[in-house]
């Protein structure tokens, strides 16, 4: 049945989705330059925050930030609606130190909103994709329920958990794809008709309360940090008013009411009714309570959902519950005696894309030009669907202008990790980020993003020149201070003294403020005396972290100089058309499954063997012997 | 799975097949491999040119020849890697290949894996020169996955041997990673205490792993090779030959030797320990003291890596109470005093006293401290195996002391971490994943 296409002209970028992985790949693809389409399920609806109003933590605030630095949108708008930012991990090293805010949700929706709406060359359309059209094997456009043939070159798909999306609550179960949504129906279809292969996940959220039923002040009160520390270099002091978020916590009752429901086989999750396979990280009350039984309390934070809100999110408490247990449980919660739900929590299961099906470039083998990125790849958080679908807007349109794709390394970025651990490994429970998961944990801190990213950003030109002469700005304050505590010495007379403050061996004779600054007992405070002058407190805790690391770094860098040659070495089709003979029979099905792109990325498939690699890359050199 | 690459480290592989053959090559590929010539290899004649084959010897890192050889040395950019290289053509021995790589490794020199000498010449672009030899490589990195599977059962012992290190790796990145990546989860401190003992631990068990278990002690000191018989057979006699200078006292009175003596003793182009015992007679006829030694020689035999029978060659009955004794190298010794009527190809005939069958022993010595033939990759597996276990004891050492100085628990996960790497290159597998699954499942975590 063919469409109307009435007012539809091509887009060269069709993004379907407007959650967090499609409004930045749609922004990525229209800055760039490419006519794009967003066309998605609700406009009003556009960059909702489905569960938490927060924005970053240890892992999420790394990838914000180098979300920023490559020109994503996430970073400066968290900074312009957060009302609540903390660091975390203060006391734990620099590698693990991360930022992290409390969003008006309200508003943070809003002005992703406003920025999408108004951004030139970016076109949105509210309609429910169905189904795609495929053309020669590949990605044509998409049908809408409205029944429109939206023609498209490059297709990104950022449907979040909604393909197929079945939402849980007790004995209830619905079709949605979030609360009062609908799901997509359809597509799941249309995608396994392609021979895209599915997996189902679940992941659930909390209750909402009525801040206005809570007794707040008999809560003890988590404070944000003075200064509030920020996202995006773009941004100044956060322009709304600060609050506070409350704590409080589950009690022996809390715990009794929740067993006796899940005893009477009233939990969804227990009795069967759920198959998705949830994160493991990320449980349910109920799975707490099950599962850690020993537990006999859990810490539970009150977040404001916004200054004009009610509402609170009572983070700690996800649960698909009847109503009558979320209810009964949470008023057994300290300050939540005579609590009144605003909206119930509930699960979801969803489908989503094996995503070792995807190229590097987040492009679905199957389908060249659709790109896959957000909750639909298997992952879970705004952050790391925000990420992708960044880095799946420039990729297709890199596709589209002929150029290789933007991948980045497991050393250089978060995002990195990520995309290659999807890729290469899959996964089988919502992948969410930890500082863990990156070997180079050290390599990739928050405060080093400009010296990962800023040369990449520079060639893409997608990030404002303004936030790239920031970054640069910043990096080259860095150098310049190393080179002058370098080149100013000090004398014992004057150094001795402040030393001995800190317990510190005297010297014996002058010496440079960097070797003194080397010291583990030298903090930027003690330099600055020791200088004589106040410096930048960002540049110089930059350079502490560089000095008191620089034996790891060093070390990394030499390790990972071996492997850079792997990683640059790239892999053509032709090698997964004809592997070489000689390779063992499950060395092979996993290439060819896999297809990495580099020998680097082969090498990081188990069980494939360095004589492994020796044969490919003897294959690829003979690839290249006999292109013309 | 980790693999290093290319010009960075310098790497050393046996080169030709791996049977016992007249000649075996190893080959050095790095951006030290002058340095490393240099330092190992003297030129017969006057100064060595490159491309040219250059007679000369082959020392260890104290300086002593392991070999006659013939040399030849690549620049930079001309070899069969692309990178600065040289091959030594030893004689074929894998007593005399091993204690060249072990050498090699000594000085810093990586063992390669199969195939990376390919690889390298492929990545650096040499290999359409010579293509050919490189097929063969590879096709001999395929006999080297052989090669892994032969290794294989050897590795079963040692993965339980290191089951408990790393274990101890698994729990203690849980605890410290489970803080590092939930801050705002309840979870207390770590048992800094519990901790350290369980790391110190772990690092006990490698080192004693290191020490203790054959392959580990071979490679650190060489084999152990007892000498073994009735008293006045000579033993300590030989052991003196051998040394090439007075070590053990002699004596014509039987039952001279009482404690053991160890020699440190190059065999062969091979390091060994070669140990003196007293010598075995019935129990009956012998004081406490000496059966004590005998007791201290029987002890040694059960431990030695191979062990040489010694019987003079004049005693009555000779070859059957040789026989009789058993062990790895058969000797009738003295036999300046009267050649033994029947001579079986086994046994060594020896004088030491007029320097007979000496380096035929010493032959048959080095012969049973090599592995057999075909088992040489194996050996090479070994080195490499002995290489991870050394790195790992090295980064959970480097973790242990952080964790001393309270450096941010970040430091200490990345050495804890590289230990489990290099484990986990031994045996293959991925900690990753189990640290996760150790973190969800001892912590509550999650909102
Ligand atoms: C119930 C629930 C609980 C969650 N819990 C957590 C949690 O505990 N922790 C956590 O980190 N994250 C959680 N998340 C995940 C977080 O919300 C998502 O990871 C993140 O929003 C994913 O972003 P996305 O852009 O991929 O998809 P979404 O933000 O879901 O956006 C998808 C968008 O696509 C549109 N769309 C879908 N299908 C179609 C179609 N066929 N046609 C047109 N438009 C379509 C939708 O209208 C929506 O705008 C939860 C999500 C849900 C729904
Ligand atoms: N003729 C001869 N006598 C030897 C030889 N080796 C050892 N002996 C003598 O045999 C005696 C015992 O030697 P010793 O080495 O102490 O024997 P051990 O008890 O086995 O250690 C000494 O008197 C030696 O001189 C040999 O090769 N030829
Ligand atoms: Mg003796």
């Amino acid at each position: 049945m063919p469409g109307t296409g009435i007012g539809s002209r091509l887009a060269e970028v069709l993004v379907v989705g407007g959650g967090h992985a499609g409004c930045e790949a749609a922004l990525a693809a229209a800055r760039l330059g490419k006519d794009t389409l967003l066309v998605t399920g609700a406009l009003d609806r556009i960059a909702a925050m489905s569960c938490n109003p927060a924005i970053g933590g240890v892992g999420k605030g790394h990838l914000v930030k180098e979300l920023d630095a490559l020109g994503g949108e996430m970073a400066r708008a968290a900074d312009d609606t957060g009302i609540h930012f903390r660091i975390l991990n203060e006391s734990r090293g620099p590698a693990v130190r991360a930022t992290r805010c409390q969003s008006d949700l309200e508003r943070y929706r809003a002005e992703m909103a406003r920025v999408v709406q108004g951004a030139p060359g970016l076109r949105v359309r509210q309609d429910d994709v169905v189904a795609l059209l495929v053309v020669d094997g590949r990605i044509g456009g998409v049908r809408t329920a409205g029944g429109e043939e939206l023609r498209a070159r490059r297709v990104v798909l950022t449907t979040g958990t909604f393909l197929g999306g079945v939402l849980h609550r007790g004995a209830e179960r619905w079709p949605g794809g979030r609360t009062g949504e609908s799901p997509a129906a359809g597509l799941s279809t249309s995608l396994a008709a392609h021979g895209v292969l599915l997996g189902r996940l679940k992941t659930g959220t909390c209750p909402r309360l009525d801040a206005r039923t809570v007794d707040v002040a008999s809560l003890p009160e988590q404070r944000p940090d003075e200064p509030a520390p920020r996202f995006s270099v773009d941004s100044g002091p956060p322009p709304l008013p600060q609050v506070s978020c409350r704590l409080t916590r589950t009690t022996a009752r809390t715990h009794g009411v929740i067993r006796a429901a899940a005893n009477d086989g009233r939990a969804p999750l227990f009795n069967g009714q759920i198959g998705g396979r949830g994160p493991r990280y990320c449980p349910s009350i109920e799975d707490k309570v099950v599962r850690f039984a020993d537990k006999d309390s859990h810490l539970i934070f009150l977040e404001p959902h916004g200054l004009d809100s009610h509402e609170l999110y009572p983070n700690g408490l996800s649960t698909s519950l009847p109503v009558d247990v979320q209810l009964a449980f949470l008023r057994t919660i300290p300050g939540l005696e005579h609590v009144e739900v605003t909206r119930w929590g509930y699960a979801v299961e969803y489908d989503y894309v094996l995503p070792t099906q995807l190229s590097a470039a987040l492009e679905l083998r199957a389908l060249p030009g659709l790109f896959c990125a957000g909750q639909i790849n298997g992952t879970t958080g705004y952050e790391e669907a925000a990420v992708q679908g960044l880095l799946a807007g420039i990729n297709a349109v890199r596709s589209l202008d002929g150029l290789d794709p933007i991948v980045l390394r497991r050393d250089q970025a978060y995002a990195g990790v990520l995309v290659d651990d999807l890729v290469l490994l899959g996964t089988e429970e919502p992948y969410r980020m930890f500082t863990s998961r990156a070997e180079h944990r050290l390599l990739l801190r928050e405060d080093n993003v400009g010296a990962r990213l800023l040369e990449l950003s520079d060639s893409l030109g997608l990030a404002s020149a303004t936030r790239r002469a920031r970054m640069r700005g910043f990096e080259d304050a860095v150098r310049a201070r190393l080179r002058e505590l370098t080149e100013t010495r000090v004398e014992p007379s004057v150094a001795n003294v402040l030393l001995q403050r800190v317990d510190g061996t005297p010297l014996k004779e002058a010496t440079t403020l960097l070797q003194l600054f080397r010291r583990p007992e030298v903090d930027v405070p003690l330099l600055w005396e020791l200088h004589g002058t106040i410096g930048d407190i960002r540049v110089d805790e930059r350079v502490k972290v560089e000095l008191s690391y620089q034996g790891y770094i060093e070390r990394a860098h030499r390790d990972l100089a071996r492997d850079r040659a792997l990683d640059d070495a790239l892999l053509p089709d032709a090698i997964f058309a004809a592997p070489p003979p000689g390779l063992s029979h499950e060395v092979r099905e996993k290439l060819v499954r896999l297809r990495p792109r580099t020998l680097g990325a082969a090498s990081r498939i188990s069980g494939v063997t360095p004589a492994a690699l020796g044969l490919l890359a003897v294959e690829l050199r003979r690839i290249a012997a006999s292109a013309p | 799975m980790t693999f290093d690459l290319l010009r960075v480290d310098t790497i050393c592989a046996l080169a030709t097949a791996d049977a016992p053959a007249a000649i075996a090559v190893v080959r050095v590929s790095g951006p030290r491999a002058d340095n490393l010539r240099h330092s190992m290899f003297v030129p017969r004649h006057g100064a060595q040119r490159p491309y040219v084959a250059t007679r000369g010897d082959v020392l260890d890192e104290r300086g002593r020849v392991l070999d006659d050889c013939v040399c030849t040395a690549w620049p930079d950019g001309h070899s069969y890697t692309g990178e600065a290289s040289f091959e030594l053509s030893l004689h074929g021995s894998p007593v005399i290949t091993r204690a060249v790589l072990r050498s090699l490794v000594a000085r810093g020199c990586r063992l390669a894996e199969p195939g990376e000498l390919t690889l390298r010449a492929v990545l650096t672009g040499r290999i359409d020169l010579t293509a050919a030899e490189a097929i063969d490589d590879v096709i001999r990195a395929r006999t080297d996955e052989a090669a892994r599977a032969a290794g294989r059962s050897l590795r079963g012992g040692l993965a339980k041997a290191v089951e408990g290190p790393r274990a101890a790796l698994v729990d203690a990145l849980a605890e410290i990673e489970a803080r590092l990546d939930f801050p705002d989860e309840e979870l207390g401190t770590a048992d800094v205490a519990r901790l350290a003992a369980r790391l110190a631990a772990a690092h006990a068990a490698l080192q004693r792993l290191l020490r203790t278990s054959s392959w580990g002690a071979r490679l650190r000191d060489g084999a152990r090779v007892v000498l073994y018989g009735p008293p006045n057979a000579g033993k300590s006699t030989l052991l003196n030959a051998l040394a090439g200078e007075e070590r053990a006292l002699v004596h014509h009175e039987p039952g001279t030797t009482r404690d053991a003596l160890e020699v440190e003793l190059e065999l062969g182009g091979t390091r060994v320990t070669v140990i003196d015992v007293a010598g075995v007679r019935p129990l009956a006829d012998v004081g406490a003291v000496e059966r004590l030694g005998i007791a201290r020689a029987d002890q040694e035999r059960a431990r030695a890596d191979v062990v040489v029978a010694l019987v003079p060659a004049d005693a009555p009955d000779a070859l059957a109470t040789l026989h009789a004794l058993g062990g790895d190298v058969l000797v009738l010794s003295k036999v300046d005093l009267g050649a033994p009527k029947v001579i079986a190809p086994d046994v060594c005939l020896v004088s030491a006293k007029d320097d007979v069958g000496l380096d035929a022993l010493q032959v048959a010595i080095a012969r049973k401290v090599g592995p057999p033939g075909p088992d040489d990759e194996v050996t090479l597996l070994r080195e490499r195996q002995v290489v991870c276990v050394q790195d790992a004891a090295e980064a959970l050492a480097r973790a242990q002391s952080a964790l001393d100085q309270q450096a941010p628990g970040e430091v200490v996960a990345s050495e804890l971490r590289s230990s489990g790497r290099a484990l986990d290159r031994l045996l293959g597998k991925d900690l990753g994943p189990e640290v996760l699954e150790a973190v969800f499942s001892r912590f509550c975590i999650g909102k």
